[in-house]
């Protein structure tokens, strides 16, 4: 019950934090009109990739399910829960980054990269304290939501290095035209 | 299908794909695709494409073959 407790109250400051990041970023672009402005291919490439996240999630949920129905029990139902969520919001990322459609056209390229690598790299150093402060990483066999703050670094990793690769290609790209 | 007559446009007037997204209004990933004809572009995008390199949407995009 504690551990829960310790759980949730971190889990919290950790959303409020990623939240509040966001918010001020929001605020300091609205003051300088910098908000993103999508053409209509890259609307066309959002929505591709919002349906492909909603399907690839409502996928998992039915191998949970079904999962679940033959009493195999991999991680807790909160750990499943955010996973599912993790991996179609990572999906979703990497398809809107690979059809240049992440950024609008008015953005600067590498504006997102710095916040996406802070917070995966405050998440990879919290996962890697924890492990060397012996936390358990799984309850009764079960992956716990300790493992959350891996899943989260590993997100955005991914989306921050597929955006510098994609970076890399499009000002060659440019440079070559 | 490629689009060589907008490439060919653009070039005449001295434009990058970048100054050309950035008069019309769209990345220059999207000029790209519709020059490289991976992506077809509404009539709306079509007629700001034509006023800004000052041709008609047959000039660029009527395909008479």
């Amino acid at each position: 019950m504690k551990d829960n407790l310790v759980w949730v109250l971190g889990f919290c400051v950790g959303f409020t934090l990623v939240l509040a990041v966001f918010l001020i970023l929001y605020l300091v672009r609205r003051k300088s009109n910098e908000k993103p402005q999508y053409d209509e291919r890259q609307l066309t490439a959002r929505n591709q990739a919002y349906k492909y996240a909603f399907f690839a999630l409502l996928f998992y949920s039915i191998v949970c399910a079904v999962l679940d129905a033959l009493e195999i029990k991999w991680a807790t139902l909160t750990t499943v829960m955010f996973i599912g969520v993790i991996g179609s919001v990572m999906l979703f990322a990497v398809i809107c980054i690979l059809k240049d459609a992440y950024e609008g056209f008015n953005q600067r390229r590498n504006s997102s990269i710095v916040v996406l690598g802070i917070v995966a790299v405050i998440n990879l150093l919290v996962f890697v304290f924890n492990l060397f402060d012996g936390t358990e990483f799984f309850t009764n066999g079960m992956l716990n939501e300790n493992i959350m703050n891996l899943c989260i670094g590993v997100l955005f990793s991914a989306v921050a290095v597929v955006q510098l690769i994609k970076n890399r290609i499009n000002k060659k790209a440019a440079e070559d035209e | 299908m490629k689009n060589l007559k907008l490439k060919s446009a653009r070039a005449a007037l001295d434009l990058s794909q970048q100054q050309l997204a950035e008069k019309v209004g769209v990345s220059r990933q999207t000029i790209n695709a519709i020059e490289k004809g991976d992506y077809n572009p509404t009539i709306k995008l079509c007629i700001a494409i034509c006023q800004t390199l000052g041709k008609t949407l047959d000039d660029l995009f009527w395909d008479a073959t």
